[in-house]
């Protein structure tokens, strides 16, 4: 599967979020032997008698043998599924080392191929980007031009000096209905108790919430050499320090914070991916279906 | 403490490198924009002190390595004493040693194992043995002059051959010259530590000079080591040596010998060479008291001068004392007339009575001379026929003819001499005497009477003495001071100008001269201003008389004869070569028959070097052939003195050591060096290692954990 996925050079190379999203989801298509379904879980509700016209693989069989009619199943969620996407677009998404997609790329790359699937089954993907403080909304929506639309925010919000998670998702709060799904790209690197406390309760109203972690391989293995003074992308004073001397401690900070996140994720159900730029696009975007398919088989 | 290469030291100045570096590449870091700026601030504050112990290690540990590296390379040193056991002779400064040799008779023993040449040939050597390859030893020879055999060298083969070419003179000596010298020895050497190895007789003779002048000016002869040759238990030498040469008889030749430590019966065997053969041979029984005497007869079997000299054989002592050198004129002695100028009853107050009796003195000393006397009024051309020499004793005046023979004769190669007294009279019209007088004389100088209470204030004394004269050389070495002691009350004042070859040999100290000469044909003749008893001077009371004459006799008495000169080994002779007439001096050794063509200096002054114990036999040269000296024999026999021998007090001299040097060799002074570069590079060994451990990257160290199984990296993926 991997020659189907579009390296992460190639990926930088195109310039736009909408064109790098039809790559990645063109890419990923191809691989499916049917369309990927992203949302919530499909419940069944009822049966009703066949309709010329029905979808005949709906004809539940085992019905037409307690019965001898045809009947077709009939599911709820035959209406569209709101989805929000939160885009972090903080100073530090915009790190990057040696030529790798800064952060906010990949992750832009990630949410548009997002949207573009949800579009694609019918669904209307909505989008926040946000900094230090909510920024551009876009509601959610079905309608043709919402990709390009979406895209479009992906591309030009502003980056901010600061990060403020909570007051992004108190943003989506107060339009989120129930069964929606709310899909986070952040780094989470200024995480605070309260972001993660809005997304438990987001969780606990019902809406699907999915965190993706997206960090720099730099960030995680701290490669720098030699005396360096690191500089803040959001205005942290600087720190002039020898790198061998502090990798480990980094590390161990970094793995706990991590942690952190994670085990808060997990306690309170919502759906943790942790995401590398230096990993195709596609990779957490079938990580995310896989799970989607293992929580509706068991639901 | 002390560094054997203080120069560089200045690597030091390195050590401020990596201070420099430090503040320079703090500075300059790599500027990366990072993200996780949180969590990098997290750790910092976690991780902040150890990071800054570590730097300060690093800076310290190299700071450290670039100090001690040029410390260790400067090879410092600590002093410390010899006796500590920490430190064996390895540890040692590197040393002048500078060897002193008393050539002396006193070294001159029979017995290598006693005070010899060859005992100390053997400290010599043993000592440059134990030398180590840094050392730098030098040999001197306290001679009459300082003999610098080797300047301090590390080429021990060099210095040993130079050694060996030394012929010891057994001569007087100079310690203290060659102290001085042993000083600029060790200052060309230029080595941390000194010693000077003085090796010797132990003689209070030869430290007399030393230890009553200030030590201080000998400063700078490091550690002084004394080896003392152990002095002859038994010795017998030659004290005294006589020839009688009654032309009758023949001569007779005695020898009287004196011992120390011998038995009453020892006998000893002397022998008599004539020419250096071997002519007679005694045994000599000595007694109670050491003392013993022999005589030989011997009948001359050739006319003129030939060496002389009796030989101890296998006598216990001192060689150079056990052989004594004469000249053995067989012609008898110069004729000496003595004309007596103003003939007394009384003797003693006889103008010839002190002549007298020193020509007497000389006689019994082996002397050849034979003296005939007459008065002035009674002199006739018959005395003067078969004289050697005529001394005119305060003779006022002759007759014409018998000035005109006189002046003929000394022409003819007869010597004359003139003293002065009451009948010589300047003031006299008429001065018959004249044509014989060096210098036309002007006047009568009267200074004291000699009973006169403050006559040795008022009197005069020798000045200027050409010591090189014949007459005054002896006077050149011991007992010259007696001359200085000559007091005159009463002269003969010579016009300042004469006619002929006229120079002054000696004068007063008013700077009238005393003794004037003048060559007349081929012969000379001498003018005492003075007279020769005690009318005008104390001269005859003074110990210079009896040498003094006895010169002017054989000056004068052997006009064309062999007038022999005596001196000790490391003496010379100086002749002038204008003044004899001659263009070169041949020297002859008489006993090994070795001749040598004497080297001239500046001066046109042929220069004869006594070497060593002999008779030498001098000749000129005028165009290629030889001729007669006046003073042709040269006896050359060491200088002795009483036995047994005193030895220096031994606390006076340690006394000047301390004075003189830095101690006593080897009596725990601080000669021996620790090393301590050795200990300053391992530690800048440890630091090094100590300074790639603590500088290894946690990586590095990651790295080798993974080796050994451990955990390299944190894996958060």
């Amino acid at each position: 599967m991997s020659g189907d996925f579009i390296e992460r050079d190639s990926l930088a190379a195109l310039g736009s979020t909408k064109l790098r999203a039809r790559a990645v989801v063109e890419g990923f298509l191809v691989g499916q032997h049917r369309s990927p379904h992203i949302g919530t879980s499909v419940e069944f509700a009822e049966f009703k008698e066949y309709q010329p016209g029905d979808d005949i693989r709906r004809i539940d069989w085992q019905a037409y043998a307690r019965t001898d009619r045809y009947h077709v199943r009939q599911f709820e969620d035959e209406t569209n599924m709101r989805a929000y996407l939160v885009m972090d677009v903080s100073g530090s998404m915009n790190f990057s080392h040696e030529g790798s997609p800064t952060k906010r790329v990949w992750a832009s790359t990630l949410l548009a191929s997002l949207a573009w699937l949800l579009l694609r089954q019918g669904d209307a993907p909505g989008l926040l980007v946000y900094s230090d403080a909510p920024g551009m909304w876009l509601p959610p929506s079905s309608r043709r031009t919402q990709l390009d639309d979406l895209c479009r925010v992906l591309d030009e919000a502003p980056s901010g000096a600061g990060t403020n998670l909570e007051a992004g998702l108190a943003r989506v709060a107060e339009s989120a209905k129930a069964r929606s799904m709310v899909v986070i790209a952040s780094d989470l690197l200024e995480t605070s108790d309260e972001m993660l406390t809005f997304a438990r309760v987001l969780r606990r109203r019902g809406m699907e919430v999915v965190v993706f972690q997206v960090l720099d391989p730099a960030e995680l293995s701290f490669p720098f050499e030699g005396m360096t003074k690191f500089v803040g992308l959001e205005g942290e004073p600087e720190l002039l320090v020898e790198p061998d001397e502090l990798r480990r401690a980094y590390q161990e900070e970094l793995s706990a914070h991590l942690k952190k996140i994670k085990d808060t994720c997990i306690l309170s159900d919502i759906e943790y991916h942790l995401a590398i730029t230096d990993q195709p696009v596609e990779v957490p975007l079938r990580e995310l279906l896989q799970a989607r398919s293992l929580r509706s088989r068991r639901g | 403490m002390g560094f054997l290469s203080p120069i560089l030291l200045l690597g030091v100045l390195a050590a401020a490198i990596p201070i420099l570096l430090h503040l320079h590449f703090r500075q300059r870091g790599q500027r990366v924009e990072f993200s996780a700026m949180a969590l990098l601030a997290r750790s910092l504050k976690r991780e902040e002190r150890g990071i800054r112990l570590k730097q300060l290690l690093l800076l310290a540990l190299r700071v450290s390595l670039l100090l001690l590296l040029p410390l260790a390379m400067a090879q410092p040193f600590s002093r410390c004493g010899a006796n500590d056991e920490l430190f064996s002779s390895e540890d040692r400064l590197p040393a002048s040693v500078v060897f002193v040799v008393e050539d002396s008779y006193l070294l001159s023993s029979t017995q290598a194992s006693e005070a010899s040449w060859a005992a100390a040939s053997a400290a010599v050597e043993e000592r440059l043995r134990q030398l180590r390859a840094w050392d730098r030893a030098g040999v001197l020879v306290a001679a009459a002059a300082p003999v610098l055999i080797s300047p301090a060298v590390g080429d021990r083969a060099a210095i040993s051959t130079a050694w060996a070419d030394y012929e010891p003179r057994y001569s007087n000596f100079d310690l203290a010259a060659a102290l001085s010298e042993a000083r600029a020895v060790h200052a060309e050497a230029d080595q941390p530590a000194r010693r000077t190895v003085i090796i010797g007789s132990g003689s209070a003779e030869a430290w007399a000079d030393l230890v009553t002048r200030d030590a201080s000016r000998w400063q700078g002869l490091g550690q002084i080591e004394f080896v003392d040759l152990p002095q002859p238990e038994r010795h017998v030498g030659i004290n005294a040596l006589t020839i009688n040469d009654d032309s009758a008889a023949g001569v007779t030749i005695s020898a009287t010998l004196e011992g120390s430590g011998t038995s009453p019966g020892d006998r000893v065997r002397a022998e008599l060479r004539v020419a250096g053969e071997e002519v007679d041979v005694r045994d000599v029984e000595l007694d109670g008291d050491g003392r013993g005497s022999v005589t030989f007869s011997y009948t001359p079997t050739a006319d003129g001068p030939q060496p002389l000299s009796v030989w101890l054989v296998d006598a216990p002592g001192w060689g150079a004392a056990q052989r004594r050198f004469a000249v053995l004129d067989s012609g008898g002695g110069a004729r000496v007339l003595l004309v007596n100028g103003d003939p007394r009853s009384s003797r003693f107050n006889d103008e010839l009575y002190f002549l007298e009796q020193a020509i007497s003195a000389l006689v019994s000393g082996g002397v050849s001379v034979r003296p005939s006397t007459v008065n002035a009024e009674a002199l006739n051309a018959g005395h003067l026929q078969d004289a050697d020499a005529v001394f005119l004793v305060n003779v006022a005046s002759l007759p014409n003819d018998m000035v005109e023979l006189l002046r003929e004769r000394v022409q003819g190669g007869m010597g004359l001499f003139i003293s002065a007294g009451d009948n010589l009279n300047p003031d006299t019209p008429e001065q018959r005497l004249a044509p014989l007088l060096p210098r036309p004389m002007r006047s009568r100088r009267r200074l004291a009477e000699p009973n006169d209470p403050d006559a040795a204030v008022r009197a005069v004394r020798f000045a200027n003495v050409d010591r090189q004269h014949p007459v005054f050389r002896v006077f050149a070495t011991h007992g010259g001071e007696s001359l200085q002691s000559v007091q005159v009350y009463q002269y003969i004042l010579l016009e300042p100008q004469g006619e002929g070859e006229v120079r002054t040999i000696a004068t007063f100290s008013d700077g009238a001269p005393a003794l004037v000469e003048r060559r007349l044909g081929n012969g000379r003749l001498l003018m005492w201003t003075s007279t020769l008893d005690m009318d005008w001077t104390d001269l005859p009371l003074r110990g210079a008389y009896v040498p003094m004459i006895h010169r002017i006799l054989e000056y004068v008495g052997r006009g064309g004869g062999s007038m022999s000169s005596n001196l000790s080994p490391g003496g010379r002779l100086e002749l002038d070569l204008s003044s004899l007439g001659v263009e070169a001096v041949d020297s002859l050794n008489l006993l090994t028959a070795e001749r040598r063509r004497l080297e001239s200096d500046a001066d046109n002054q042929a220069i004869f070097l006594a070497e060593r114990p002999g008779v030498w036999r001098l000749s000129g040269s005028v165009d290629g052939e030889s001729t007669d000296l006046p003073e042709s024999m040269v006896v050359v026999e060491p200088i002795h003195t009483s036995w047994p021998v005193e030895l220096v007090d031994e606390d006076a001299r340690r006394e000047w050591a301390e004075g003189a040097g830095e101690g006593i060799w080897g009596e725990g002074s601080a000669v021996v060096r620790r090393n301590l570069w050795p200990w300053l590079l391992f530690i800048a060994l440890v630091i090094f290692y100590s300074e790639t451990l603590v500088a290894m990257r946690r990586r590095a160290w990651q790295r080798i954990g993974g080796v050994f199984g451990r955990k390299a990296e944190l894996e958060l993926r």
